[in-house]
C-alpha cells in the first residue's frame, strides 16, 4: 500500500514535469510578442500555483461545493445500486425479468437529461443541488447497477450451494456470499463511476438559475472563467484532479481493507 | 438412515422449455453408519441426487427421507462436500468451518478446536483458503462436518482435483474418520478405485434418466492391505466392465 502511494506521488511529479515542459516549449517556440496569447494557453504550473494561493478562499469554496455533490451522489448511487444489483443478479425471477429492463435503460445517454432535470427542479436555490445530485446519480447509478448485477450473477454456483447446504438461511446468502463475492467487481466499477461522476458534476455545475453561487463548484468556476482567465481554468482543473486522485486513493485503501482475502498469499511473478 | 423412494427429477430445458427427465423411479436406501459409493456416467444425475438429499433441490416426484424425515430443506446434521470451491475465499478458515452452524458459540468453538486438532490443521484458523493447500482445504471441510457432529456426509467428487499422493492420503483420512465417528457416508466419484476403497457398497448408475442401480457388494472394504490385494483389482475390473455396458 505504501508502495502504491509512492507510485501516485511519482506519477503526479511526472505529470507536473511534463506540464512544465510543454509550457516552456511554447515559450521557446513563440518568442514573437504577437504570439503571447498562444503562450498563455499553457501557463507554467508555478503560475497556476500562484493563482491558487491568491484565490484559495474562492477556489476552496468551489472545491467544497463540487466535493459535496460528487461524494453525496456516489454514496447515494452505491446505496441504491448495491442492494438492487445484487438482488437482480442473484434472485432467479429478477435475473430473468428485470435484467432486460436494466440492459435496455443502460445505453440511453443520461447526460442529455440534464436540461430536463434542471428545469424540473427550478423552484428555488435549495433545489438546485438536489437537481444536480439527481442528475449525477442518474449518470453513475446505471453504470454501477449493470456491473454489480453482472458480478452477482457470475458468482460460482458452488459457493451458494456450499453456504446453503451448510445451513446459511437464503436471505443471509447475500451477506455471506453474494456481497463479499461481488466486492472486487463493485470496487472496479466504482473507479469507473468516479470518472463518470466527475464528468457529470462538471456538466451540472455549468448551469445555475440563481445568480452567482459562492459554492457553485469548480465546474462553475471554469465555466465562468472561460477563455478570459486561463490561469483560473487550470487552477480549477488541478483542484478537480486532486479531488479525483484523493477519492481514488481512498477507494483503493478501502478495497485493500475490505477485500484483504484477495491480497494475501503468494505475490506471483507476472 | 437414507431412504430414496421412486424419486424423479425433471429439469425444464432452458431454451425450449421441454421437460428433461434426469432421474426416474430411483429407489435406494443407506443404513445408518454405512458407506456407499456411487459411480456412473457423466450427466446421469449424481450431483442432482446429492442436491436433493441436501435439501437444495425439490424432486419432481417421489421423495427422499433422512432419519425418517422427508428432506425439504438443508439439515444441520447433513454435510455436503463439493469438488472445488467448498470454501468461501473471503472467509477465514475458521469462519468457513463455522459457516451456517447453529450450535452455540462456546460449544462450536470447542468442537471445532478438537476437529482441527484431529485433522492436523490446528494453527491455520486465521488463514484464508488461498493460503492453504488443496489437501488442507478438504480437511477444513471435514472438520466442519465433524464439529457439526453430522450424521450424514454427502461427497460430490471431493478429491477429483487432488494429486495422486494427496488424494490417497485424504482417502485414508476419510476412511479413518468414518470408522472412528461412524457417520453415514455417500460418496459420488468417477474414480473406481476410490469407490472400492471407501464404499461398502458401490452403486452403479445407468445413464440418464437414472433408474436401475447395479449394486456391487464390497465387504472387504476397510481391511488393511485390501487395496493391494488381487481381490481388489478383480473388483476394479468388474466395476469397469459394468460401467461400460
Ligand atoms: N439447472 C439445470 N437445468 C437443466 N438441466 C440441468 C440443470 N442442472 C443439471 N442439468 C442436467 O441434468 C443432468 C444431470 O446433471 P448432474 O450434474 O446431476 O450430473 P452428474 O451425474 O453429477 O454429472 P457429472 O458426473 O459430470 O458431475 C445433466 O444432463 C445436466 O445437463
Ligand atoms: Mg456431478
Amino acid at each position: 500500500m505504501i508502495k502504491n502511494l509512492l507510485g501516485y506521488l511519482l506519477s503526479v511529479i511526472l505529470l507536473l514535469l511534463i506540464w512544465q515542459g510543454v509550457s516552456s516549449l511554447l515559450v521557446y517556440a513563440y518568442q514573437d510578442p504577437q504570439d503571447a496569447r498562444i503562450v498563455r494557453l499553457v501557463p507554467s504550473p508555478l503560475t497556476v500555483l500562484a493563482f491558487m494561493i491568491n484565490h484559495w478562499e474562492e477556489l476552496g469554496k468551489h472545491l467544497l461545493g463540487t466535493s459535496f455533490r460528487l461524494i453525496t451522489s456516489i454514496i447515494l448511487s452505491l446505496a441504491l445500486a448495491i442492494p438492487l444489483g445484487l438482488y437482480i443478479g442473484h434472485a432467479n425471477w429478477a435475473r430473468r425479468y428485470l435484467t432486460p429492463f436494466v440492459y435496455s435503460i443502460y445505453p440511453i445517454p443520461k447526460v442529455v437529461f440534464w436540461p430536463v432535470i434542471f428545469l424540473l427542479f427550478q423552484i428555488g436555490q435549495a433545489t438546485e443541488d438536489i437537481a444536480k445530485i439527481t442528475f449525477i446519480v442518474l449518470v453513475v447509478f446505471f453504470q454501477l447497477l449493470v456491473s454489480i448485477r453482472d458480478a452477482a450473477e457470475n458468482i460460482p454456483k458452488e459457493y451458494v450451494v456450499t453456504a446453503l447446504a451448510a445451513g446459511v438461511k437464503p436471505f443471509r446468502i447475500y451477506t455471506n456470499v453474494i456481497l463479499p463475492g461481488s466486492l472486487p467487481a463493485i470496487f472496479s466499477s466504482l473507479r469507473v463511476s468516479l470518472g463518470l461522476g466527475i464528468f457529470a458534476v462538471y456538466v451540472s455545475e455549468t448551469t445555475f438559475a440563481f445568480g452567482t453561487p459562492e459554492y457553485g463548484g469548480l465546474g462553475w468556476f471554469i465555466f465562468k472563467s472561460g477563455i478570459l482567465n486561463i490561469n483560473g481554468d487550470y487552477a480549477a482543473i488541478v483542484a478537480i484532479a486532486a479531488l479525483g486522485l484523493t477519492l481514488y486513493v481512498l477507494i483503493e485503501f478501502l478495497e485493500h481493507w475490505l477485500c484483504r482475502w484477495k491480497y494475501v498469499g503468494h505475490e506471483i511473478q507476472r | 438412515m437414507i431412504e430414496v423412494k421412486d424419486l424423479g427429477l425433471v429439469y425444464k430445458e432452458a431454451g425450449s422449455g421441454r421437460p428433461n427427465p434426469v432421474i426416474q423411479n430411483l429407489s435406494l436406501s443407506v443404513e445408518a453408519g454405512e458407506s456407499v459409493a456411487i459411480i456412473g456416467p457423466s450427466g446421469c444425475g449424481k450431483s442432482s441426487l446429492l442436491y436433493i438429499l441436501s435439501g437444495l433441490l425439490r424432486p419432481s416426484s417421489g421423495n427422499a427421507r433422512i432419519a425418517e424425515q422427508e428432506v425439504t430443506k438443508p439439515r444441520q446434521d447433513v454435510a455436503l462436500m463439493l469438488q472445488e470451491s467448498g470454501l468461501l475465499p473471503w472467509k477465514s478458515v475458521w469462519d468457513n468451518a463455522t459457516l451456517g452452524s447453529r450450535k452455540n458459540k462456546a460449544e462450536r468453538r470447542e468442537r471445532l478446536q478438537e476437529a482441527f486438532e484431529e485433522l492436523g490443521i490446528a494453527g491455520m484458523e486465521a488463514r484464508y483458503p488461498s493460503q492453504i493447500s488443496g489437501g488442507e482445504k478438504r480437511r477444513v471441510s471435514l472438520a466442519r462436518a465433524l464439529a457439526q457432529e453430522v450424521k450424514v456426509i454427502l461427497m460430490d467428487e471431493p478429491l477429483a482435483a487432488l494429486d495422486t499422493l494427496t488424494k490417497e492420503a485424504t482417502q485414508n483420512l476419510i476412511l479413518t474418520l468414518w470408522k472412528r465417528h461412524s457417520f453415514t457416508l455417500v460418496l459420488v466419484t468417477h474414480d473406481i478405485e476410490e469407490a472400492l476403497f471407501l464404499g461398502q457398497r458401490v452403486l452403479i448408475f445407468a445413464p440418464r434418466p437414472t433408474h436401475v442401480v447395479t449394486t456391487v457388494e464390497n465387504p472387504k472394504m476397510g481391511e488393511v492391505s485390501y487395496r493391494q490385494s488381487q481381490e481388489f483389482f478383480d473388483r476394479v475390473q468388474q466395476v469397469r466392465g459394468l460401467l461400460q455396458t
